[in-house]
Order: structure tokens, then C-alpha cells, then sequence
């Protein structure tokens, strides 16, 4: 009991001036007094503990509450980062050329500015030629809005060399250069006396930053007006990460996309090569002229017309087989004149591959021209006439191998496809060589083979002794001649006598091969076939050849048959179709 | 059924009341006592069981009368209820299937009653009451009418005990079985704690016993967020842990308090009044507005209003952590439910509560003052 409160009871029971019931009236307000003090008391109390715990959670909720939020903090802005970079990887792998790294630029730029990186110049690429002391610049100049692709020097400036230095030192070298005050004026002047892209910024700025990053085969940089935060920098090496990744994507499919066309330019190669290799003579470069024009077409270069232009003994032209869409053409000759002749002249200096545009100014004249030369006039003439159109201008691509041009004529220019036409020349000038070597062989070969001959021959007649022996020697002429390949009807010997009357030694071999000889005269004026053989002998020419066929041919062997001094009769009922002496 | 309440602090004092009682020819049949392990409990047990009365015990933080709340005495309601209209059973627990234990009750109690319905009192600060709940639920289905509480020790969070007659246990269940075709029983829980702060996670606990909180010592974290200061282990339950009470969160349903009673210095874990399983959601929650105890009163106006508006005699299962929190104000709660009904009420502070929530689900409560009114039809 509160101890006043109790003073008072006390002094209420002690009272001698209260009835017991007053008193006990005023004891039970005292003691409620003294239970709602109590109460009032344990109410504060509680209150005050409440109200420290409540500060003291308060105090550690909001301190909770604020590392949370600086840890959502970052999650977001983590979460913006990895979107920003989800766009730039988004660009990066719908890469399909060299181009396409402006676009990547840009979006690298434009997201890194919503990441809170002002202040920045551009953002590039570099693949660097050191042959060439240059390197190809992919840019995105962030103020300008501007994206460019040039083609720099780089030895003529110590900061240029310096980066690219650094670069080729190989993946994951980091170059860093900050120019301020005069410096960057200097750079800016500089700039003006290249073919880079002039930056007017700069006339005002008072500090220019490079960042570089070497992924290998590309470099990946950005240039601000501010130096970047230690922060920055590391989030522009996140978005060169993923930008490594993409890029070395794009090289893989780059690699595999040149394999397998490699693979296709190689098939074609070999059709034709094949086609070559079973070449047995000049003529079935026609055929080869086809496969040539379908190989080139399979290959995706839309062509007009193909052909082959070997140059042979003629000074003054050439021999051209040719195929288009419309079939082969017959084989022709390409005077050397007017475009022909510059073909050729252009070869005889060792040139590989020419290029000859023929513009719409020049085409209609140009199959004008074509149209008059025997053969392939003929045939586009036939084509002209079928309907089908002349190109209304072409490309000419001569291809040079040692012993002519390939030409490929093609409606629109076909840059990427130069290196194929000379892959083709290359490889029809080895096997065309081949054939030509082989052509060469056989020709010894059969060269050999009719010395041979000859000499047998030559041998029998050097052994004859008397008249008999001719026959004998004929015989083996007959031997060797079809031995030779060359089939004989009859063959003979003829001795020749003015004033026209020719002593016939005929030799003829039976199915058992068994010759006979049979001896006569014929008067060489009694036929134009003997009378041409006369003059010939006559006029001391080596070589005269007659057809006889039909009404001919019967009169011929008439008049044999007539002639008392050759005994051989032959039956005028079943001659063959033709002869020829 | 008539009812009267008897309280003493001494075995003398009960005998000398339960005389008093009787004078007028009142013969009661059943006790449900209430009292402190400081009490003679088999003395009483004896002296009531003499007078023919079955007896529902339970020890307790405090116990209450209609005449005032006491500590370390008892607190008695008498009822002279028709035998065959109530059962006690009082049995230990099967080993840790707490839920078999109240499975098995409950068959018995349906083999009894057609509709039984059950007051429990349950020792042992480790044993999982709600398995016992669920025990119940499994035989008689989700809408069995159980309340009761968890005993107490006056705070000493050593060893409780529940007990009837003949038997007495610190690891069992008393249960008190009436027929509810001829008793009516109706119960309310309220609580009012609110939480406050953010929501945390329970990383590690094993039943009642909370390790860590988002990681860190379940003490060290209470301590940090209630500028608790000078907590001992003498302190901690009785004047620290009511300051920052833990309030378990649910999706559906009002939340469930559990509060700390001791601390295991060697890894500043906590024991708690009722298991908090891991990865359970919980905020800290402070003591209640003052208005607290009219809530408690409306509600069982309410109850009254709706569901029972006659009463026999009321029985007050109220936390002990309640009397910690209200203080003096305990009493005006006390009388403010008897007056609903002015009828007998008889009453204990325990350690947790056994009754139906708000949504429905047989739950352990913390800091409930859980209203159970009898009446016989």
C-alpha cells in the first residue's frame, strides 16, 4: 500500500470522531485509491518499457530496413546491369559481319548511359592489319549520334602506336591513356590531318580517356570527355565480357560458314577437274564448258555464260568452247580483235584475273559485234531469234591459266567470287596440262609405233632381191598399216607412166590374213579418181584422196571391170557404200 | 448444475473451505483444482478423493478465485455434475507420439459418450500439445471441442504436473471428458498482442527449442531489437521475454504467440512456450494496449450473446505471461468475465493455452485468456 495512503487509513482507524461505518467507508475509498495508484503505476511503468522497447525496435528495424533496401539497391541495379548487358548480347550475337559492330557500339553506348556513365565519347571496335599498319575503327559517337567505319593508320602518331602495341600483345591486354588541357587540343589538330572522324567536342573539352581492351582478334574501346570511376571501368569490362563471347561466337560461325563453302568451292573444283582428267580430246571441251557453267551456277554466282579460250599455233585468234543456260555452243574461233585482242594482251602480262565491265552503254554494241563472227554469231543469233535476251550489261571475268582464259560472264559484280575464278583457271590449267602432256605422249607413242612400222617396212624393201619380193613387201605394208589401226580394202602399189597409164600391183588379204599380189595396168584417164591421182603424181604433191560413193562408184568400178589389162572383176552388185582411195 | 469455488493455501485451508462448502448439503461430485506445485498435492488429492469427489488437476503460474488471484495456493470449483455426465482420464504419454496418446483418449471417451467433449491439462514444457491436439481431431474429426492449457511451475519452467485422483504426472495429460448431450460447453480465446517490425525467419529449431533467427541467436536477436538490458537466467522469462514476444505469422488465420521461458546460455537459443517449427515466419510483438482486458470482456459478451447465455460456472485458462503483462489489471479481466454470467469462476495462469482459434484450428495459444463456460442442459 502506498505508504501516505496508509498513513491515512491509520489515522482513520485511530480516529475517535468516525462511526465504524464511516470509517469503513473511508479505509475501502483509501484502499481504492491505493489499487488504482498501483494500477496507475504498473501502467506507467509498462508504458515507459513499451515505449524503450518500441524505440530500440524502431531504431533497429530502420537500420535493418536500410540495409535491405541498399541491398535491393544494388540488386536492382544489378538487375539493370545484367538487362543492359542482355541487350547488348542480344545485338552482339545476331552478328553476321564486321559491319554489324556499329550496332553493338551503339547499344554498348546507350546502355551504358542509362547505366549512369555520362560523359561518353564513342564506343569502338578495332581489328587490326599489321601488315598493313592500319586497323579497321567501328564507331559510335555517342554526342554526334554517329556511326562511322574507317580504316586508320596507326604508325603515324606515338598514342595510336602505343594502343595497338598493347592490343597485339595479345586477349585481355588493357590500354589506358588520359590527355588533358593542351593535350587534347594537340590530338584534336591532329585528328583534323587524318581521315577520322573529326570530333568538335573536343574543341571545348578539357580531358579526353581511352579505355582498350584486347580480346585477340578485336580490340573494344571507349573515349569519354570525363575520366570513368573505378566502378565504370569495371562495368564496361562486364559488357566487353559479354561482347567477347558473342564476337568469338561470331568467329566460330564465320570459320565454319568459310569451311563448308570451302568445302562446296572444292567439290566444284574437283567435278571439274574430273571432267578434265577424263578428257580424251580437245572436243570434249564442250562437255567440259557445261560442267564448268553448272559448278559456277550450283556455287551461287549468277553467271551468263561460261568458256574456255585456248590459245593454239594461230597468231591472229583462238579456239573458245562456251556454255550458257540456253545448251552448248559449238566450238568457234575468237578473232584477236577489239575486246578479244585486249583479253589476250591483258594475259601476256602475267595479269591472273581481269575484270572488264561492259555498261549498258557498250552491251547492244558489244553482241553486235559478237554476232558477226562465224559460229558463236550464228548461234546468238538463233538465240536472239528463240526469244531469249542479251545481258544489257555484263561483267567479264577472265580467269588466265598458261594456255588461255576461263571467262565468266556475269550479270552484276561479283567481287567474292574473283578468287573462285581463278581457283577454277588454276585448276583447268593443271589438268589440261596433263592432257596436254598426255596428248604429247601418245602422239610419241603413236609416232614411235609408226617408225616402227616404217622401219619394218623400210627393212622388207631393203631385202628385196626381184619383183617377187614387192609383193612380199606390200604385204607387210598391208601387216604394219593395219597394225597401225588403219583398215585396208585394197592396197597397192602403182607405178606411174607418161603419158597416163598406171602398172597396178594390188595386194589384197583374205579373211585368213593370207596376201596375194595381182599385177595389171589401168589407163588413169578413164575416172576422175585415177586422173586426180595422176595429176597429183604429176604435180609431185605427197597425197590425193577421192570419195566414191553411188552413181560414182559404180562408174569406177565399171570401167575396171571393162579394162582388158587389169584382171581383177569385181561385183558392181555388192559394193560398199563408200570408198576411199 | 450448481457450482462453488474454494481456494486455501494450505491443505487445512481447502478442507476447512470444502467443509464450509458442503454445509448447506451440497454434495459435489467433481473438482476441477487448480494449484501450486508449492501445495501438497497428494494431501488434497487424498482429502477430496475421502469427500467422493473426482478430481481434474493441473499446477499452475498462479491460480484465481471470484475472490481474488493467488500464488502458490489453491484455487478450487466445485460441481456437483451427474456421474455418468463426466470421465477423467489422466494417463502419461506414449514415449514422443504425443498424438497416439490423445488418439487412444479419444476412442475411449467415443466408446463412453455419443458427443464427448474434452478439458485438458497437459505437463511437460517439451511436449508437443498440438500433436496432442491433433490426436483428438484424428478420432472425433475436425470439430471436437477441446480446451485446456499447459501447466506451470510459478515460473520455474522445471517440472508441472497434471493429475487426478489416484495418479500424478509430470509427463502426461489429464483429460476431463463430459457428455455433451447434457453438458453444454462453450469456450472464447483472446489474446490482442500485436506485432510489430519485420517479418523474420526461424533458421534452426528443433520443436520449442529456437536456435537462430535469420541466422543469428534466437536471444542475441531479442536482446538487439528489445534493448533488453541485464538479462540473466533468472530474469529473462519473467520480465524480459513479455517485453519482445514472438508471434508466429500464418497465411490464413490470426497469428499464434509463443513466448520465450528460458535460455540455454551455452548457444543463446530459447525455449519457448510451443514449438516454432523452422522456417516458421515471426515478428516481434509488444504488450498489448491496456484495452486488451475489454476485448476480452466484449468477447465473452459475445459468447454469451451467441452461443451460451446461461452459465453454470466458468473456467479460466489465462497466461501467465498476461499477468506479467497487465499487472494489477489481471483482476479487473478476472472479474469483468465472471460478471458476464456471475456465475463461480475458478482459474490458472499457465504456461500455454489449448482451444480453438479464430479460424477455426485446434491451436497452442500464448498470451490467450481462454474463456471455457459450462452449463448443464
Amino acid at each position: 500500500m502506498n505508504q501516505h495512503l496508509q498513513n491515512i487509513i491509520d489515522l482513520i482507524q485511530n480516529s475517535q470522531h468516525l462511526t465504524e461505518e464511516e470509517k469503513g467507508v473511508l479505509i475501502k475509498s483509501a484502499k481504492n485509491a491505493d489499487k488504482e495508484l498501483e494500477i496507475a503505476n504498473f501502467k506507467l511503468q509498462r508504458t515507459e518499457k513499451v515505449k524503450h522497447t518500441t524505440a530500440v525496435l524502431l531504431d533497429e528495424t530502420i537500420v535493418e530496413l536500410e540495409e535491405k533496401r541498399k541491398i535491393l539497391e544494388a540488386k536492382n541495379k544489378e538487375l539493370e546491369i545484367e538487362t543492359a548487358l542482355e541487350k547488348v548480347r542480344t545485338v552482339a550475337m545476331g552478328m553476321k559481319q564486321a559491319d554489324d559492330m556499329l550496332d553493338i557500339c551503339k547499344t554498348i553506348s546507350h546502355e551504358l548511359q542509362k547505366l549512369g556513365v555520362q560523359e561518353i565519347r564513342n564506343v569502338q571496335t578495332a581489328i587490326i592489319y599489321p601488315d598493313k599498319g592500319s586497323y579497321m575503327n567501328y564507331e559510335y559517337y555517342a554526342k554526334h549520334d554517329n556511326t562511322l567505319a574507317t580504316e586508320v593508320l596507326y604508325n603515324n602518331h606515338e598514342l595510336s602506336n602505343a594502343f595497338i602495341e598493347k592490343m597485339l600483345q595479345g586477349p585481355n591486354e588493357f590500354f589506358f591513356k588520359s590527355l588533358f588541357g593542351k593535350e587534347v587540343q594537340d590530338w584534336y589538330e591532329f585528328q583534323k590531318t587524318t581521315n577520322q572522324f573529326v570530333d568538335s567536342f573536343l574543341a571545348t573539352a578539357t580531358s579526353l580517356n581511352y579505355y582498350w581492351y584486347s580480346l585477340g582478334p578485336v580490340a573494344l574501346g571507349a573515349s569519354t570527355y570525363e575520366p570513368l570511376s573505378k566502378d565504370q571501368q569495371d562495368l564496361f569490362v562486364r559488357f566487353r565480357n559479354v561482347f567477347e563471347l558473342s564476337y568469338r561466337r561470331y568467329l566460330d560461325i564465320e570459320k565454319a560458314i568459310a569451311q563448308t563453302r570451302e568445302a562446296e568451292i572444292e567439290l566444284a573444283l574437283e567435278r571439274v577437274r574430273a571432267r578434265t582428267m577424263a578428257m580424251q580430246n580437245s572436243e570434249e571441251l564442250s562437255d567440259i564448258s557445261l560442267e564448268l557453267f553448272k559448278q559456277i551456277q550450283s556455287l551461287g554466282v549468277a553467271t551468263w555464260h561460261c568458256a574456255f579460250n585456248i590459245y593454239d599455233d594461230a597468231d591472229d585468234s583462238s579456239i573458245e568452247w562456251s556454255t550458257n543456260a540456253s545448251g552448248i555452243f559449238p566450238k568457234y574461233r575468237t578473232p584477236r580483235i577489239g575486246i578479244f585482242r585486249r583479253y589476250y594482251e591483258i594475259g601476256q602480262t602475267g595479269q591472273s584475273l581481269h575484270v572488264e565491265t561492259i555498261g549498258e552503254d557498250r552491251c547492244a554494241e558489244h553482241y553486235d559485234f559478237l554476232c558477226t563472227l562465224p559460229s558463236v554469231g550464228e548461234e546468238l543469233i538463233k538465240l536472239r531469234n528463240d526469244g531469249i535476251d542479251f545481258p544489257t550489261s555484263q561483267i567479264d571475268h577472265v580467269a588466265y591459266f598458261k594456255f588461255g582464259y576461263l571467262l565468266f560472264i556475269t550479270y552484276k559484280p561479283a567481287p567474292e567470287a574473283h578468287d573462285i575464278f581463278k581457283r577454277f583457271a588454276k585448276a583447268f590449267e593443271q589438268t589440261y596440262t596433263r592432257f596436254l602432256d598426255l596428248q604429247k605422249a601418245e602422239a610419241q607413242a603413236r609416232e614411235a609405233q609408226i617408225e616402227a612400222s616404217l622401219e619394218r617396212v623400210r627393212s622388207k624393201t631393203m631385202a628385196m632381191h626381184n619383183s617377187q619380193d614387192v609383193g612380199e613387201t606390200a604385204a607387210v605394208m598391208v601387216d604394219e598399216l593395219q597394225r597401225l589401226g588403219i583398215e585396208t580394202i585394197r592396197c597397192g602399189i602403182g607405178i606411174m607412166h607418161e603419158p597416163g597409164d598406171m602398172e597396178v600391183w594390188t595386194i589384197s588379204t583374205d579373211e585368213n590374213k593370207k596376201t596375194s599380189i595381182i599385177i595389171g595396168w589401168l589407163d588413169m584417164n578413164m575416172h576422175p579418181l585415177l586422173f586426180g591421182a595422176f595429176d597429183t603424181w604429176r604435180q609431185k604433191k605427197g597425197y590425193h584422196s577421192y570419195e566414191l560413193k553411188g552413181a560414182d562408184m559404180l562408174n569406177y568400178y565399171t570401167a575396171i571391170n571393162n579394162y582388158p589389162g587389169y584382171p581383177i572383176r569385181y561385183d558392181t552388185n555388192s559394193l560398199p557404200e563408200k570408198n576411199i582411195p | 448444475m450448481k457450482a462453488k469455488t474454494i481456494n486455501g493455501s494450505s491443505t487445512e485451508a481447502i478442507k476447512s473451505s470444502l467443509d464450509n462448502s458442503m454445509v448447506d448439503g451440497y454434495k459435489p461430485t467433481l473438482a476441477i483444482v487448480f494449484l501450486s506445485v508449492k501445495q501438497d498435492r497428494t494431501a488434497i488429492c487424498q482429502l477430496l478423493d475421502g469427500a467422493g469427489i473426482a478430481i481434474y488437476g493441473i499446477t499452475t503460474n498462479g491460480e484465481f478465485t471470484g475472490d481474488g488471484i493467488t500464488s502458490g495456493e489453491s484455487a478450487i470449483l466445485l460441481l456437483d455434475v451427474n456421474h455418468s455426465y463426466f470421465h477423467i482420464i489422466c494417463t502419461e504419454y506414449a514415449g514422443t507420439d504425443y498424438r497416439l496418446t490423445t488418439q487412444e483418449i479419444a476412442k475411449k471417451a467415443k466408446e463412453i459418450f455419443n458427443n464427448p467433449s474434452f478439458l485438458i491439462g497437459v505437463s511437460n514444457l517439451n511436449a508437443d500439445a498440438e500433436a496432442l491436439l491433433h490426436g483428438f481431431e484424428d478420432i472425433l474429426g475436425k470439430d471436437v471441442n477441446v480446451s485446456g492449457a499447459m501447466a506451470g511451475d510459478d515460473f520455474q519452467f522445471i517440472a508441472s504436473y497434471v493429475f487426478t485422483n489416484h495418479i500424478s504426472t509430470s509427463n502426461g495429460i489429464v483429460t476431463l471428458v463430459f457428455d455433451e448431450d447434457h453438458i453444454s460447453i462453450k469456450g472464447r480465446a483472446t489474446f490482442g498482442w500485436k506485432a510489430l517490425g519485420t517479418v523474420r525467419t526461424v533458421t534452426k529449431s528443433e520443436g520449442n527449442h529456437v536456435y537462430t533467427i535469420d541466422d543469428i541467436p534466437a536471444l542475441d536477436l531479442t536482446i538487439k531489437y528489445g534493448g533488453l538490458e541485464n538479462v540473466t537466467p533468472e530474469n529473462f522469462a519473467l520480465e524480459h521475454s513479455i517485453a519482445l514476444t514472438f508471434q508466429i505469422q500464418r497465411e490464413t488465420g490470426d497469428p499464434v504467440m509463443r513466448a520465450g521461458l528460458l535460455v540455454d546460455w551455452n548457444d543463446h537459443s530459447i525455449y519457448c512456450a510451443g514449438p516454432l517449427p523452422q522456417g516458421s515466419k515471426i515478428r516481434f510483438s509488444l504488450p498489448p494496449e491496456f484495452d486488451v482486458i475489454e476485448k476480452v470482456i466484449s468477447g465473452c459478451e459475445d459468447l454469451k450473446a451467441t452461443e451460451i447465455p446461461d452459465a453454470d460456472a466458468i473456467i479460466l485458462f489465462n497466461c501467465a505471461g498476461r499477468l506479467l503483462s497487465l499487472g494489477p489489471l489481471i483482476s479487473d479481466e478476472i472479474e469483468g468475465i465472471q460478471n458476464v454470467w456471475k456465475v463461480p469462476i475458478a482459474g490458472m495462469f499457465s504456461n500455454a493455452e489449448l482451444a480453438r482459434a479464430t479460424n477455426g484450428n485446434l491451436e497452442m495459444h500464448g498470451f490467450t485468456a481462454c474463456t471455457v463456460v459450462l452449463k448443464e442442459k
